[in-house]
């Protein structure tokens, strides 16, 4: 048996994720050390030992699985208390060894614990509509073929242009309202499903007190809709993307 | 996974069907997987193929969250995806994968 590691906490004397339940139904216990607490259960070797561990990454149901199960924890605990979200699959072979992770990066922690109490993680996702060309009539041969393609690129061209410099605005605005804001990659319309593309990804770290103010500004900035443009908000979220250490 | 654990990232007036009022799985990958502190545990993975995986969780993950808006697990019941493939074939899905990408890119980039 290993001790999964779900998040890191300011230390406390109550276990910040009492009642809370983990991997494969376990409790999520609190193990203290150098003014931490590490949010952690128990996970069978058998499942979560290196080898195995590593086919299991690769076998995406499971993945899923561990995912939503992670997240769950970390979700609950970040509602509780501030929390920085360790990565996925972050495992240790005992107690021990837990709390000398704590120990070896205590400063670093609880210099992040201080930059992300009070705030949380919000995501905001612009969509863009890809403007279609206009109809034209078939190319009588190739010249006049390449010719409408180049017509076309530009047309559509121009809308993404347009829709980038309204993403812009949006990100200007936001910036303002965060304390910190990360860009995370375009999400692939594969991915997303959807007709539109996503051409703007951020995370925003916003302070508890200017939430309100940040959210208002979301929905007038959605009003009016500008044509084709799509801005979608999740949150709160723990602060995953502003948990770096580095 | 029960409904309570898609409870949080809740969107707010998020038009986006399939996500039953929570965090869809796309976004919880984006932070759990990409993000998050990385501190080297006791047991090591191999994490390097990072960039493969995420493509491969989105092929999985764009099929998974319309299955679902559509109450179909098939996925579940798919060998090739849930009885755990055997390293020689996932390097091999992998050779397909990275093939499949550098074409759509390269169609993309065409366009």
């Amino acid at each position: 048996m290993s001790w999964y590691c779900y998040a890191v906490a300011e230390f406390a004397p109550e276990n910040p994720a009492k009642g809370v339940t983990g991997l494969r139904a376990c409790p999520v216990s609190a193990l203290s050390a150098a003014g931490l607490t590490a949010l952690v259960s128990p996970v069978p070797d058998e499942e979560f030992d290196d080898t195995v561990l590593q086919a299991n990454l690769e076998h995406l149901p499971w993945l899923e699985e561990i995912a939503r199960a992670h997240h769950a924890v970390v979700d609950e605990a970040s509602r509780r208390t501030g929390v920085l979200p360790l990565r996925m699959a972050t495992i240790y072979r005992d107690e021990h060894r837990v709390r000398e992770m704590l120990a070896e990066h205590s400063a670093k922690f609880i210099e992040a614990l201080r930059r992300v109490r009070n705030h949380a993680e919000w995501g905001v996702k612009v969509f863009a509509a890809l403007r279609n060309a206009p109809e034209e009539e078939e190319p009588a041969d190739g010249r006049s073929y390449l010719r409408q393609r180049i017509r076309q690129r530009k047309a559509r061209d121009a809308g993404t242009d347009e829709a980038i410099g309204v993403a812009e605005r949006i990100e200007r605005e936001l910036r303002q309202l965060s304390a910190e804001i990360h860009r995370h990659r375009n999400q692939d319309p594969a991915l997303t499903g959807r007709a539109d593309r996503n051409i703007l990804n951020l995370a925003c770290l916003v302070p508890d007190t200017s939430r309100d103010r940040f959210l208002a500004r979301i929905e007038q900035l959605r009003q009016p809709a500008e044509a084709g443009i799509v801005v979608e908000v999740t949150g709160p979220w723990a602060p995953y993307s502003f948990a770096g250490i580095s | 996974m029960s409904e309570s654990s898609l409870s949080a990232g809740r969107p707010l007036g998020v038009s986006r069907a399939g996500s039953g009022g929570g965090a869809n799985l796309a976004d919880i990958l984006e932070r759990v997987l990409d993000k998050g502190i990385v501190i080297a545990g006791d047991i090591s993975v191999n994490l390097l193929d990072i960039e493969l995986l995420t493509i491969k969780i989105r092929l999985l993950v764009a099929s998974v969250d319309r299955a679902k808006e559509m109450g179909i697990d098939w996925w579940e019941h798919d060998p090739s995806l849930s009885s755990g493939l055997r390293r020689n074939d996932l390097v091999e899905e992998n050779e397909r994968l990275r093939a499949q990408l550098e074409l759509a890119r390269g169609e993309r980039a065409e366009q």
